[in-house]
């Protein structure tokens, strides 16, 4: 059993990058990523009181989980908009050289365009391992699907990129 | 001999028994495709966990003086077009009942959620 934060300020300081890093790659672009971080946040400060003992990793990725499906439900009933190539707000802890700024801004920005074209199951799951850094066990815990499941949609979701990137 | 397909990602991400690890490992030596499908992988594994991480916008974040400011913002934005659409509702003759709630969207409990950040 692992600690948990007791506010979600906590939860803001110690999660904040990883739920904004989740929040972007699944949606491509600050505005949504942001709407979906303060949506997770929310619920995080409805449902803390109520979080009983256990892995509190996969209740708040669960709930991340959740935002993230009512959100995609929610957009898929509104005409979509072309979504505008904008470069990653790199981390402000890493300076690196200007042209390999450039070089990631191009190379990230097809990166995730690709992560974008995959279907919504297969994106989540590939960045959840990817990008957040669960186990299969807490993807298939916070998505509700058999690990099975977990399992096939990462590899379907990286040969998909790798056939689109290459 | 069937081929490992998604297997091989749980390989690669070290999710497999020892024993199921092992049957991969010996089925990759004598089969070209399934060593060129976990290269693939690979790549895109890499290419995935190259991207930047990113720092949550300042707004979100319970540590600056800015919390909540750009939900107040939207906020503002809701209550003037939910202004509007009373202010039609009314027009068009439509019963007092207007949900002010529903008019203005989710954005009036995140402003309280950010202004909650504010306090001590």
């Amino acid at each position: 059993m692992s600690a948990h934060p007791r506010t979600w300020e906590d939860v803001a300081r110690i999660h904040g990058r990883r739920i904004y890093t989740f929040a972007y790659r699944l949606t491509g672009n600050p505005d949504d990523a942001a709407d979906l971080t303060q949506e997770v946040l929310l619920r995080v400060r409805r449902g803390l009181d109520s979080f009983t003992p256990g892995s509190f990793e996969a209740w708040l990725w669960r709930i991340t989980h959740n935002a993230f499906v009512d959100e995609h439900r929610r957009r898929r009933r509104r005409p979509t908009v072309p979504l505008p190539d904008e470069p990653d707000r790199l981390s402000a802890a890493s300076t690196p050289a200007p042209d390999e700024v450039l070089a990631s801004f191009r190379l990230g920005a097809d990166i995730q365009k690709a992560l974008l074209a995959l279907p919504a199951d297969f994106r989540e799951a590939v960045v959840m391992c990817d990008v957040v850094g669960l186990s299969y066990e807490e993807i298939a815990e916070a998505t509700g699907v058999p690990i099975g499941t977990v399992r096939s949609r990462i590899h379907r979701g990286r040969r998909q990129l790798r056939e689109w990137l290459a | 001999m069937t081929h490992p397909a998604d297997r091989l990602s749980a390989y690669l991400d070290g999710e497999l028994g020892a024993d199921e690890a092992a049957g991969v490992v010996a089925h990759l030596g004598g089969c070209e495709p399934c060593r060129r499908e976990l290269a693939d992988v690979v790549e895109a594994r890499a290419s995935v966990r190259g991207l930047p991480m990113l720092d949550l916008p300042a707004d979100l974040g319970p540590d600056s003086a800015a919390v909540g400011a750009r939900r107040r913002v939207r906020t503002w934005v809701g209550v003037a077009a939910a202004a509007a659409a009373i202010a039609v509702a009314v027009a068009l003759g439509a019963p007092e009942t207007v949900p002010v709630a529903d008019l203005l969207g989710p954005h009036t409990e995140l402003a309280q959620l950010g202004a909650a950040g504010v306090a001590p």
